[in-house]
């Protein structure tokens, strides 16, 4: 997927900037993207090193194996073969803590996939799900707010959950099912 | 409840350190070799990122956005809400900066920044999340994971756009 995403947008956006006379910018903005590669490189370096750091704590003292197991009967609905690193994950994106559940994603998938280089079906679940992003409270949007003297504050929380899930509940749905149409060629996934 | 969220991240950095003073494993080592699997894996993501931002920043820049915005207030999108829903699944630095700019220029109780406030909590930066996990996990075929995201997302989007004008 990556190389035609990044391949269709650097063509296209060049196209269209040298028709439109924006090319100086987009030029210029070429640089500036290559540098804040860097910026968040390092910012995720400190952040994925505490929560990767954090997690290998708890996963020693059997904590991660526990709450897995209790989430076993809603994670078993939605995995084929539920991880307890894929549930991990969805707790920690649920618990709104952002960064943390990169290292935790990462890692079940790792688990997930084996080595192989065609995603699984669970990969696929998993990957949508983080990205649907349900938080309990949504810090940022809240600090925003919040900064911005809004008068509407926790009477939109329970809009934000609603969306939320109807956008996990889609990706849910669509995945199992696509799964179905699609059966991929490579046996049990 | 603000107050509530923001307890979380340090409990669980406490209660590491409870499980390190009264382990009888060396907990520490194990922490430390944690981070650094961690940090092996961040600095791993660099050549993608690098890659992706470049392309992310481009698109940004050549004034394709401002363009597709255009479509979407047409369709009845409120105006200033259109370019951030461009960027959204690209950038989530900058669809932050478009939130506090839609917050500054229109306020935050209005369409706008109702319906803004309810698609930054509800979606995520689709393109990065699955570039980002993609890269890392060795994963070269993504079969229709972009499809089912950016299919969610677009529902979740349409959704926050048609409360909005529900309770403003």
């Amino acid at each position: 997927m990556l190389p035609v995403v990044f391949s269709v947008i650097c063509i296209f956006s060049a196209v269209w900037s040298v028709l439109t006379g924006t090319g100086a910018e987009t030029a210029a903005a070429v640089l500036d993207g290559a540098g804040r590669a860097v910026e968040v490189t390092l910012a995720l370096l400190g952040v994925m090193g505490l929560w990767s750091g954090v997690m290998a704590v708890f996963s020693e003292i059997g904590a991660i194996k526990k709450l897995a197991g209790l989430m076993k009967p809603i994670t078993r609905l939605i995995f084929r073969e539920p991880c307890e690193e894929a549930v991990a994950c969805l707790a920690a994106n649920l618990l709104g803590v952002g960064n943390a559940a990169t290292p935790l994603g990462i890692s079940a998938l790792k688990k997930m996939q084996g080595g192989k280089s065609v995603i699984t079906d669970d990969g696929i679940m998993l990957t949508v799900l983080c990205c649907s992003g349900v938080s309990i409270v949504p810090t940022t949007v809240l600090a925003l707010r919040g900064a911005a003297g809004a008068g509407i504050m926790f009477e939109l929380l329970p809009i934000i959950w609603g969306v939320g899930s109807v956008g996990a509940l889609i990706s849910i749905i669509l995945t199992k099912l696509l799964c179905k149409v699609f059966r991929h060629r490579g046996g049990r996934t | 409840m603000t107050q509530l969220a923001s307890a979380v991240v340090p409990t669980v950095i406490a209660l590491c350190g409870i499980i390190i003073l009264f382990s009888k494993k060396p907990m520490f080592d194990i922490f430390i070799g944690g981070i650094k699997d961690g940090a092996k894996t961040a600095i791993g993501l660099f050549p993608t990122l690098c890659a992706l931002m470049c392309a992310v920043a481009m698109f940004s820049a050549c004034g394709v956005s401002e363009v597709i915005a255009d479509f979407f207030e047409g369709i009845g999108v409120p105006e200033g809400l259109a370019e951030f829903i461009v960027m959204r699944p690209i950038s989530g630095a900058a669809s932050t900066a478009m939130l506090a700019d839609i917050f500054k220029n229109e306020g935050a109780d209005s369409r706008a920044g109702i319906a803004a406030s309810v698609m930054m909590a509800a979606s995520d930066t689709v393109i990065y999340v699955i570039s980002v996990y993609h890269s890392a996990a060795g994963i070269k075929k993504s079969r229709f994971t972009l499809f089912v995201a950016l299919a969610s997302m677009t529902a979740a989007t349409v959704l926050s756009v048609i409360i909005s004008r529900r309770i403003i």
